[in-house]
């Protein structure tokens, strides 16, 4: 995305503006890049579609690879993309069954799937077209039943791109459009098109967004002048929202900047970029290896590939059976475990290598993959809040990983790894400087930590020997005889599990950020911006009652039961009422300046 | 207790409000109904049962004992739960928030700032539309507290502040 094609005040000539968008220039300008124009790929002009869209006037400068309001097909190549993809799903067990099942009829079986999938992936190309109109993106699809979903560019949240290594090779991607929702799966996902024309729609929707988001109020997530905020964030932050008629504040010069300094920004270092040690400790920090490891075994006792297996590995190795036990659990079991840890970085370095975290003047932008290239962008004032977690290993070594939670719907595990773990993984003491990256004027030192009181404990308590209770009368009902008893003995252990959570347990509220910390063995801070706080509540279950607290429950916006909320339990109740309050008080001071925190809001 | 009038309903006066009195027979009306409806079905099947297999007297005074006793019980607590219910039960509009408080059991007071309602509907059934009660569900985006209630209100208080609301968002949305 460089400046030259995109340059944000472009005059733009009466012509060409759309009538029903008075304020927004046409925001696809042509780049006068010969480079660019030589390689169409992508482009069907207008033959199937769209006779009523109007013609680029002359004098307006004629897009290159995506014409406005003309009906695009994907890539060509999209056709042996989804063609892979449709069979992918049997490849693996497939060739599994082809190489330890020869012989066994179950390969003609297999090859069954190839026909209906080639045909398949032939009518979606036939089928398939995208429109970019300066206030939608339309994709049709559908040849018995067509569907027609119009996208406004002002609700998109995410656009990503993933890029395999295959795809890479032909300079194709994978674009994926996603808008606020419940929805698990993306809104549209254009695969595959010419890595040119994923750059030019980024631009273009980048373009449309700026203005509104900055119109929204969005100012404080806004990129921030570079150098200033971090050295004297006191002095520097003068209240940016405190326009009650909406005019944008300090939104606008940031976001409206001059192509210089924005392309300045691109050129800044990165947030983050992830080292080769690095890489080593997320790998073994995840654990992933076990992951893979059970997935393996899952698959093989599936076909049973196991006992064929045994009988081979005996055949060809008669010598295994002389082994003594204690021999090979002394040298198996470490061993196992070096595997585990090598397959874990093997998976940490296909998944994040070249991990860079940086700011554009766009949002957070990610990229990472050995292999499969992943790029993200979280767009400005899309972040709902920010967690810090740490399992045992991250405690252990003085690390941490970061999370973002987005409005977005949550997407499959391998989109969510670049786009809400931000922070692979990075030492303690950056944390401070990594989350005034993401979330600015994130004041670590002011902050007064409280505790809840010493009596959640006996709550934790109680909870756990009513789950206690509930396993022995089902055991005893069952007739377990003497392991009725067992459950009896992790009484004790729920003791120490309360006491370890209550020694974790803390919040602290400064007015514009919650901070609330939870956790066990693990640890996880939660950062909330007031900003971002949909509701509040004060609770009392007939237990707290009991114990005479209650809990302080804050709302973010993310799809229902995803868990994006903040909790903070174990107050009393007269402490719970008081951070209830502030939290209530200070939604009111922020006013409605801030009202459309979340684009969709502006729906109805 | 505060009335809340046809001609200046509580749109931001920050005070607390109960629900209207007519919202508790509304509800008790409604209990009513549909625990008269399970219990006719319940009995229908009883007498059905006498009819088909003729079971013992001692069977028949059990089974009819315990019909009785879910009976007395549905309609005393349909007639205490909701007069316990408006008890507890305050709602609190402000420039700025909403603040809604109820629960017998599992309390709960929850504060939706105004800016953030996403929409916002006026929700009644048959019975309370002939009481003239009607209840306001505000929407937020949150993944909890997603809708909140404002229950017991006249009717005509309901849509003013409906009406008011959407007025307001429209006004920030321009």
């Amino acid at each position: 995305m460089t400046a030259d094609r995109e340059p944000p005040q472009s005059p733009v000539p009466p012509s060409s503006a759309e009538p029903n968008q008075p304020e927004e220039p046409n925001a696809l300008p042509a780049p006068t890049d010969p480079a660019q124009a030589t390689s169409p790929n992508d482009v069907t002009p207008g033959s199937s579609g769209a006779p009523d869209a109007p013609p680029n006037a002359p004098g307006a400068p004629a897009p290159t690879l995506v014409a406005l309001d003309t009906r695009n097909r994907l890539h060509p190549l999209s056709l042996l993309f989804s063609f892979i993809d449709s069979v992918r799903n049997f490849i693996i067990p497939g060739l599994l069954v082809l190489i330890f099942a020869w012989g066994d009829k179950y390969e003609l079986w297999v090859m069954v799937f190839f026909l209906p999938a080639m045909i398949t992936s032939i009518l979606r190309y036939i089928s398939l077209t995208y429109e970019i109109t300066t206030t939608e993106v339309v994709i049709r699809q559908g040849i018995v039943s067509r569907t027609e979903r119009h996208i406004l560019i002002d609700r998109i949240q995410n656009l990503d791109t993933v890029q395999s290594p295959m795809q890479r090779m032909f300079g194709v991607a994978e674009l994926t459009i996603e808008t606020a929702g419940g929805a698990t799966e993306a809104e549209a996902s254009l695969k595959v098109v010419s890595r040119d024309v994923v750059d030019e729609i980024r631009a273009h929707v980048k373009g449309r967004r700026t203005v509104t988001s900055a119109a929204d109020g969005e100012s404080s997530l806004a990129l921030p002048s570079a150098d200033e905020t971090a050295i004297d964030p006191a002095a520097a932050t003068p209240e940016p929202r405190d326009d009650d008629d909406g005019t944008p504040a300090a939104g606008i010069p940031a976001t409206e900047a001059p192509a210089a300094e924005t392309s300045a920004a691109l050129d800044e270092p990165p947030i983050l970029r992830m080292t080769m040690a690095n890489l080593v400790a997320y790998g073994l920090a995840s654990g992933r290896g076990l992951a893979i490891v059970g997935a393996g075994m899952a698959i093989g006792w599936q076909f049973g590939i196991f006992d064929r297996m045994s009988e081979r590995i005996e055949t060809v190795f008669p010598w295994i059976e002389g082994i003594p036990v204690f021999w090979a659990v002394v040298v198996g079991v470490p061993a196992g475990f070096v595997v585990l840890a090598l397959l874990s970085i093997v998976w940490a370095f296909l998944k994040l290598f070249g991990f860079e975290l940086r700011r554009t003047d766009d949002g957070l932008h990610s990229v990472c993959g050995l292999l499969t290239r992943r790029e993200a962008t979280i767009p400005n004032g899309r972040i709902q809040s920010l967690s810090i977690r740490q399992n045992l290993f991250h405690r252990i070594t003085g690390s941490f990983t970061m999370r973002v939670q987005t409005a977005g719907g949550e997407t499959n595990a391998q989109d969510q790894l670049n786009r809400f773990w931000v922070v692979p993984i990075a030492r303690l003491n950056r944390a401070p400087e990594l989350v005034n990256a993401i979330l600015p004027d994130t004041d670590f030192m002011r902050l007064v930590w409280q505790k809840p009181h010493p009596r959640v404990r006996r709550r934790m308590f109680f909870r756990w020997l009513l789950l206690t209770a509930f396993v022995t009368g089902i055991l005893h009902l069952n007739g377990a005889g003497g392991w009725t008893a067992l459950p009896l003995a992790a009484i004790p252990l729920g003791w120490v599990a309360a006491c370890l959570r209550y020694r974790m347990l803390e919040h602290a509220f400064d007015d514009d950020r919650l901070h609330v910390v939870d956790g066990l063995l693990g640890r996880r801070h939660d950062i909330v911006p007031v900003a971002r706080i949909q509701a509040i509540g004060l609770q009392q279950t007939p237990i707290d009652r009991y114990h005479g607290l209650s809990s302080v429950n804050v709302a973010i916006a993310g799809p229902f039961g995803s868990g994006a909320r903040a909790r903070v339990f174990g107050l009393p109740l007269r402490r719970g009422m008081r951070l209830y309050h502030r939290l209530r008080d200070r939604t009111e001071r922020e006013g409605w300046a801030v009202s459309a925190a979340l684009d969709h809001s502006s729906a109805v | 207790m505060i009335q809340p009038t046809i001609f200046r309903p509580p749109y931001a006066d920050g005070r607390r409000h109960r629900a209207d009195p007519r919202a508790v027979d509304a509800d008790r009306c409604a209990n009513w109904w549909s625990s008269g409806v399970v219990i006719v079905v319940l009995f229908a099947a009883f007498v059905a049962i006498l009819m088909a297999w003729s079971p013992s007297l001692l069977d028949t005074i059990v089974i009819g004992a315990v019909l009785g006793v879910v009976a007395i019980g549905a309609t005393v607590l349909g007639y205490w739960y909701p007069r316990r219910f408006y008890q507890t039960y305050a709602y609190r509009l402000r420039p700025e928030w909403i603040e809604v408080r109820k629960g017998i059991c599992f309390r709960r007071v929850i504060a939706v700032p105004r800016a953030r309602i996403q929409h916002i509907d006026v929700a009644r059934g048959p019975i309370a539309r002939s009481y003239g009660i009607a209840k306001v569900v505000l929407h937020t985006a949150g993944s909890m507290y997603s809708d909140v209630t404002i229950e017991g209100l006249a009717a005509e208080t309901a849509f003013r502040i409906r009406d008011k609301l959407i007025e307001e968002r429209r006004s920030r949305a321009k």
